[in-house]
């Protein structure tokens, strides 16, 4: 676990131990990869990159050991496309189709399982006017900033490239960000509908996302992940588009998961400890140029 | 008023996955290998992967079957309700409809599980014994390591050095 949040979050660990599971702050002492980064920054916060490059090489030693990625892999965003065809299942069922479908990205996976069983309609040309919006946090704009291009998907440069919208496979997320998303690339397949304009992008500043949280637990209750926050926060300014326009449209969000174990977060927006930080341009030219050269 | 939560019963959980490279207007660019640069082959992947998740990852198949024992999981929390976020809409004095999928009733809370079953299921049946990850701020981890309960559970008397366990980083 990426070890700012192993100490800052410890509820999710715990659950992890309660199911039987080993949890290790990474970077660790365990894998090459770990010991490398310690060597050259003892107090390195972690980032995803370096935890997938220690999972991965464990996994590798080991005969009896695999490796499992959450977002990112094709594999992953087909198997979430559960909700998207539920989604669509249930509005059929009262006769409804949406305008706009929204959700947030960190890797891709609960946008794509979401918003895929919809696109499909978009390509096909039944639902061509149809909106898809991703909404990523402004202090890791991956496909509102990045270039599209190969690179790897961990720090260490062990997995496969993959072509995606990325900031560099050694970016590591600033401290002050608080929502989640901090993947420095995205699922090839959400980079390659982007690319080709299937897909719209919008990134939010994190004091904003906050706000629609709360505006969304003050009138629906649920106090919702502050990754799923980014999306509602595209939900609410839609909404007020409609009003503006006098347009009746219909939106339809992914509401990812609740946020039970990251009131810390909301803790610090309400004693106004959060501030808004995107990410500059500078640091992703910089980080850029580590990333390898292949066309 | 219009309901609040559309629902579905557990008998309209999708049977299928949908594969969306079977509907891409141009295919996706390849995955290349990190030395070579070259597309990769599914043995390059079989270090990391089971087979039946390489398979996928490359399938052209529009439709995926859901597997008996992943769908059974499945309902222990799907489907996930549909809501409509009326009280919303009201404070926003907004003409939209909003329309909510709560991914937030599984048991660690988030959509993760929905792989993370099927992973560990696909894994399992090529007698992998360890899974290791990484999570960021949890919600991966904790679904994986839920998933790798769901089914070490089914291996009664391989307690211990049969049950699945994962390993998180």
């Amino acid at each position: 676990m990426v070890k700012v949040s192993y100490n800052q979050k410890p509820y999710r660990r715990i659950m992890m131990e309660v199911w039987g599971a080993k949890c290790v702050p990474s970077p660790s002492p365990d894998t090459e990869s770990g010991k490398k980064i310690l060597e050259k920054d003892p107090d390195c916060p972690g980032s995803l990159g370096i935890a997938i490059s220690e999972a991965v090489e464990d996994a590798v030693k080991h005969n009896d050991t695999h490796y499992s990625l959450g977002s990112v892999l094709n594999h992953v965003l087909l198997h979430q496309t559960i909700i998207g065809l539920e989604a669509k299942k249930a509005l059929e069922k009262i006769g409804d189709y949406p305008d706009i479908v929204v959700g947030c990205i960190g890797g891709g996976s609960n946008f794509a399982g979401f918003a895929l069983p919809f696109i499909k309609d978009k390509i096909s040309g039944e639902r061509k006017n149809l909106k898809v919006i991703a909404v990523e946090p402004a202090s890791c704009p991956t496909l509102t900033k990045g270039p599209y291009r190969y690179d790897f998907g961990d720090s260490a440069g062990l997995t496969p490239l993959l072509k995606m919208y990325t900031l560099g496979h050694d970016f590591v997320p600033p401290p002050v960000h608080a929502g989640g998303l901090r993947y420095h690339g995205m699922a090839p397949i959400v980079c390659h509908l982007y690319n080709l304009k299937y897909i719209e992008a919008r990134a939010v500043h994190q004091l904003e996302t906050f706000e629609a949280g709360l505006t969304f637990a003050k009138t629906e209750g649920f106090i919702c992940a502050p990754e799923t926050d980014h999306a509602l926060r595209v939900v609410i300014d839609e909404a007020i588009k409609c009003r503006e326009e006098g347009k009746a449209r219909t939106i339809l969000v992914n509401v990812s998961g609740h946020g039970h174990f990251d009131k810390s977060a909301y803790e610090a927006y309400l004693a106004g400890k959060l501030k808004d930080y995107a990410y500059p341009q500078e640091e992703i030219k910089k980080a850029l140029k580590n990333v390898p050269e292949v066309e | 008023m219009d309901e609040k939560k559309i629902l579905l019963s557990e008998k309209e959980i999708p049977q299928s996955w949908y594969n969306i490279l079977a509907d891409l207007p141009e295919p996706l660019p390849p995955v290349l290998h990190p030395a070579t640069k070259k597309p990769v082959c599914p043995d390059d992947l079989a270090p990391l992967f089971p087979m039946e998740l390489i398979k996928q990852e490359v399938s052209t198949e529009r439709w995926i079957e859901i597997p008996g024992e992943v769908k059974e999981v499945y309902k222990i929390w799907r489907p996930t309700p549909l809501f409509r976020a009326h009280r919303l809409e009201k404070a926003l004095n907004t003409p939209a409809k909003i329309y909510c999928k709560w991914e937030g009733v599984s048991p660690p809370g988030s959509h993760k599980p929905n792989t993370a079953v099927a992973q560990v299921y696909y894994n399992k049946k090529e007698g992998i014994k360890r899974i290791t990850t990484e999570t960021g701020a949890g919600q991966w981890g904790s679904a994986l390591a839920y998933a790798g309960s769901c089914f070490g559970v089914g291996n009664k008397g391989l307690y211990g050095k049969g049950q699945l366990q994962s390993k998180t980083l």
